[in-house]
């Protein structure tokens, strides 16, 4: 045990420990950069968890046992997996290939060129000649569409997913409370509580929001597949998909999930009044969201300004792509919470009880 | 043949966990079955102590309460050095902090090595919402405690404020 002497009153050991916890986070970051298909997928086994651990709870307040109970949802879950496998997985894998090749058809490239066409004939003051629209069109199709599209198309990695993710959440579904346990008893006696605290902050923001995110997007996804089935959207399945999955994006998701609609429907149509249509029917979903299901999911939950968000999330996409941008808004409000409680505390954590204090020479007793 | 006979009528008290033993005597947790206190068991947290070192601070937010498992454990306010408590093996503190994250009202030392196990404010939410009816018993507990305890107060208070009025009363009860 440290004692209050020598806690902290050594100037020369807090510059020790302060450039041990540099040299740490720094071989973090490069941990974390290195080996970043692990880490995408340790941190796609704990999203899964923080959805599923709700469903977890329930069967436990029925009487059920942690490991009895992680089981029973897991094999649900494995039944609905199964059966969307089997029915919805082979049309919409058809409808991504069709999609790829839409996209790549005769209506693109003549839209391209027209684009092409427009901007170095009104646009030249902006280099006009030196941008080739077609070209660019063309390497988005092929390299980010394929991308976007080639993991749920590539078997190897949809099997490395489908067999290391499930394993990682039953164990951390079943076995997560008590690695957070052992986790806090090597944490010191001073930082114990302090530390059992934040944790459980922690558990509370990224859970609600990542369950909230999880719905939202569900719900999101729902409507704008409804609204462009009705609207006779060709590959209205995948798009609505699409528009679920961007919508994880705080403000940029959802925009970019509606122009990609609009612009599937402009280049698989041509009509721009059709185009108009679909554009209409992804803000009225837009619209939706923020007055009706943002406001009952998430609350105050953050306490961030929208200006801070959109700025997190550029922040946590050029660092961390897609993951950083889902992730970025719940981690700031968990350095926040974090900064705010250590700078409360920080005369009691952080600093010794003068050479006076009770505390230094407690009464002696039997 | 007789160590089957043995197995079948072996003593079961010989095997009964320690801190469960602690447990039922809390009464915090008193009422519970041998199933539930296994269940508040998974939630606590064992914590050791050197002789002089501090469980909290006082003005610190408080979390959650403390068992003590085995050795002792000073209750003292820090700004006048009195010791207000001293609890041994099988006694609690600090479980106003399950309610509410109030500051702490005075210092824990522990005057000799000390094993404590924590309960707290998460740990009780959580268990509310693993089994609603067992985390209402253990709310319902934790009422009472605090009444009995504020009831305690009042009562001293009286006895120094007027203490004539407070040995009447006593006098007539």
């Amino acid at each position: 045990m440290q004692t209050a002497e020598t806690a902290y009153s050594n100037p020369a050991q807090l510059l020790v420990r302060l450039l041990l916890a540099a040299v740490a986070l720094v071989c973090g970051y490069f941990a974390l950069t290195t080996l970043a298909p692990i880490v995408k997928m340790t941190v796609a086994a704990v999203l899964l968890t923080y959805v599923l651990d709700p469903m977890v709870v329930v069967m436990e307040s029925r009487g059920m046992g942690r490991v009895q109970a992680t089981s029973v949802v897991f094999v649900a879950l494995g039944l609905v997996s199964a059966l969307l496998l089997a029915l919805i997985v082979p049309a919409v894998a058809d409808e991504v290939r069709s999609l790829q090749a839409g996209l790549n058809n005769v209506h693109a490239n003549d839209l391209m060129g027209r684009a092409d066409a427009y901007v170095q004939e009104k646009l030249w003051f902006l280099g006009g000649e030196g941008i080739d629209l077609q070209g660019l069109w063309h390497r988005f199709v092929v390299d980010k569409i394929n991308r976007l599209f080639g993991f749920v198309l590539n078997a190897v990695s949809l099997v490395t997913y489908l067999s290391v993710v499930p394993f990682a959440v039953y164990f951390m579904l079943a076995d997560g409370r008590a690695f957070k346990r052992r986790f806090v008893s090597l944490v010191p006696n001073r930082y114990f509580e302090f530390t059992l605290n934040m944790l459980h902050k922690m558990d509370l923001l990224l859970g609600s929001y990542l369950r909230g995110l999880f719905i939202e997007s569900l719900i999101i996804g729902s409507l704008s597949l409804i609204a462009l089935w009705a609207l006779g959207v060709r590959y209205y399945v995948v798009l609505g998909i699409l528009v679920g999955v961007t919508n994880i994006i705080p403000y940029l998701g959802p925009l970019a999930g509606g122009l990609f609609a609009m612009l599937v429907a402009l280049i698989t149509t041509g009509d721009s009044t059709f185009t108009f249509y679909v554009g209409v029917s992804q803000a009225i979903v837009q619209i939706i969201d923020n007055v009706a299901i943002k406001p009952l999911l998430f609350s105050k939950l953050m306490h961030m300004h929208p200006l801070t968000v959109l700025l997190v999330v550029l922040v946590g996409g050029e660092y961390f792509g897609v993951f950083g941008m889902l992730l970025s808004v719940p981690a700031t409000a968990i350095l926040k919470a974090l900064a705010l409680e250590t700078f409360k505390n920080f005369r009691r954590y952080f600093r010794p009880p003068g050479p006076d204090s009770v505390l230094i020479k407690p009464a002696t007793g039997a | 043949m007789d160590s089957i006979w043995g197995n079948i009528f072996r003593d079961r008290k010989k095997q009964t966990d320690p801190v469960a033993a602690l447990l039922v005597d809390v009464p915090l947790f008193e009422g519970l079955t041998s199933r539930e206190l296994a269940r508040v068991k998974e939630f606590l947290h064992r914590r050791e102590y050197a002789a002089g070192e501090v469980v909290f601070n006082q003005g610190v937010s408080g979390f959650g309460m403390y068992i003590v498992e085995s050795g002792s454990v000073r209750i003292l306010d820090e700004n006048s050095g009195n010791v207000l408590a001293e609890l041994g093996a099988g006694e609690f503190f600090g479980e106003l902090a399950l309610l509410s994250k109030t500051p702490r009202s005075a210092a824990a030392i522990a005057s000799v090595p000390t094993k404590l196990l924590g309960f707290f404010h998460s740990d009780l939410t959580s268990l509310i919402g693993h089994d609603p009816k067992m985390g209402a018993k253990i709310a319902m507990k934790l009422a009472e405690v605090l009444g009995e305890r504020l009831i305690n107060t009042n009562q001293r208070l009286c006895m120094t404020i007027c203490p004539d009025t407070a040995e009447a009363e006593n006098a007539d009860g």
